[in-house]
């Protein structure tokens, strides 16, 4: 699979951007196209369902068919589980990130769009982690796109895997940055919602 | 921690004037946003950057306490330049988002920074006329995650 991503980590909000190096994985096509000018846009997962629908559709899943006798719970679209189950995870780290998030008692929320954008495949995801208890959403997130080359072949369900496993290799270099977001919202949010 | 909310003037053009504006001594309509890095920058640049559907969505936005958080990149893959963007609703006063994104990507086989900018440009109008096209699941989205919240840590 010649699939190339690049990912780009940091705070969605007011806790600043970090820019981190790009990724590759698999051969890189640098062959080039025809012009390409295209822009797709999509609420992300629903496929025009109703977001409201898509939010109560959301369910915990967890991620049964992996190897590892730790499971990491994620929160996605129905879209998306669907992918999940169909490929699970590949990345490096995964029993080290499922056994801290399991100790934290937090998941993962994946956020998606992924499709074709002029001839290419894409999956362009956000991933941060939340607590289990609460679901709470951590401040600090995770950004990746991945792109497939020019060469046929490549779906957007591959894009997308490149694109949510390099965001949690990525995440699992250094968990604890997401861990405290988490723990700092939680906070936070008691002090907004007045509840301390 | 405080909520840092920025009200970035630049946004002014993709809001010139909204129907309260038809007054002349009106306050135009201003979208709250966070935007993070170059993007205000390239804002700033792009003088001429306007998105006419989003009049009535920064109207709208207002009215629900709603702000946009606009996350983006631009680089090169396989060829090619690209830039995208992910636009989330968060509640002004808490700072809590709603689950739905709208999200926009642009490619182009021109190489280069100004590429990518034009790429990102390209992007966000999508991703705003997207939004603009219709705003309320979103809001309702970011309503009901309030709403947890204020269940799950209120008093």
């Amino acid at each position: 699979m010649t699939i190339a991503v690049t990912s780009w980590r940091g705070l969605a909000t007011w806790l600043g951007l970090q820019q981190f190096g790009t990724k590759m994985k698999g051969a890189v096509s640098m062959r080039r196209i025809p012009l390409l000018l295209a822009a797709a846009g999509i609420w992300l997962g629903t496929g025009g369902t109703a977001l409201a629908q898509v939010a109560e559709a959301q369910a915990e899943q967890v991620q049964a068919e992996q190897p590892s006798t730790c499971d990491i719970t994620s929160r996605a679209t129905p879209e998306l589980n669907e992918v999940l189950a169909r490929y699970g995870y590949g990345f490096a780290s995964y029993d080290l990130l499922c056994a801290r998030l399991a100790d934290a008692g937090m998941g993962v929320s994946i956020t998606e769009s992924f499709g074709l954008v002029g001839d290419r495949s894409y999956g362009l995801v956000l991933i941060e982690l939340y607590d289990r208890a609460t679901v709470t959403y951590g401040s600090m997130n995770t950004t990746t796109v991945a792109l497939s080359n020019d060469e046929p072949g490549h779906s957007a369900d591959e894009a997308l895997m490149q694109a949510i496993d390099t965001a949690l290799e990525s995440i699992s270099e250094n968990p604890e940055r997401y861990v405290a977001s988490v723990h700092d919202e939680i906070a936070r949010l008691r002090i907004v919602m007045g509840g301390q | 921690m405080r909520i840092q909310t920025i009200v970035f003037a630049a946004l002014l053009s993709l809001f010139p004037a909204s129907a309260l504006a038809q007054d002349a001594a009106a306050e135009p309509c201003l979208t709250t946003t966070k935007i993070e890095g170059r993007l205000n920058d390239l804002l700033a640049r792009w003088t001429d950057f306007g998105v006419a559907e989003t009049e009535a969505l920064c109207l709208r936005l207002q009215a629900a306490g709603a702000g946009i958080n606009i996350t983006y990149d631009t680089g090169e893959l396989e060829g090619l330049s690209f830039g995208w963007v992910m636009l989330r609703l968060y509640d002004v006063e808490t700072g809590v988002h709603g689950l739905g994104n709208r999200a926009s990507i642009t490619t182009s086989v021109r190489l280069g920074e100004v590429e990518q900018d034009l790429a990102l440009r390209d992007a966000l109008e999508s991703g705003l006329r997207g939004l603009a096209a219709g705003p309320d699941l979103a809001i309702e989205s970011m309503q009901e995650q309030v709403a947890a919240m204020r269940l799950v840590h209120g008093q």
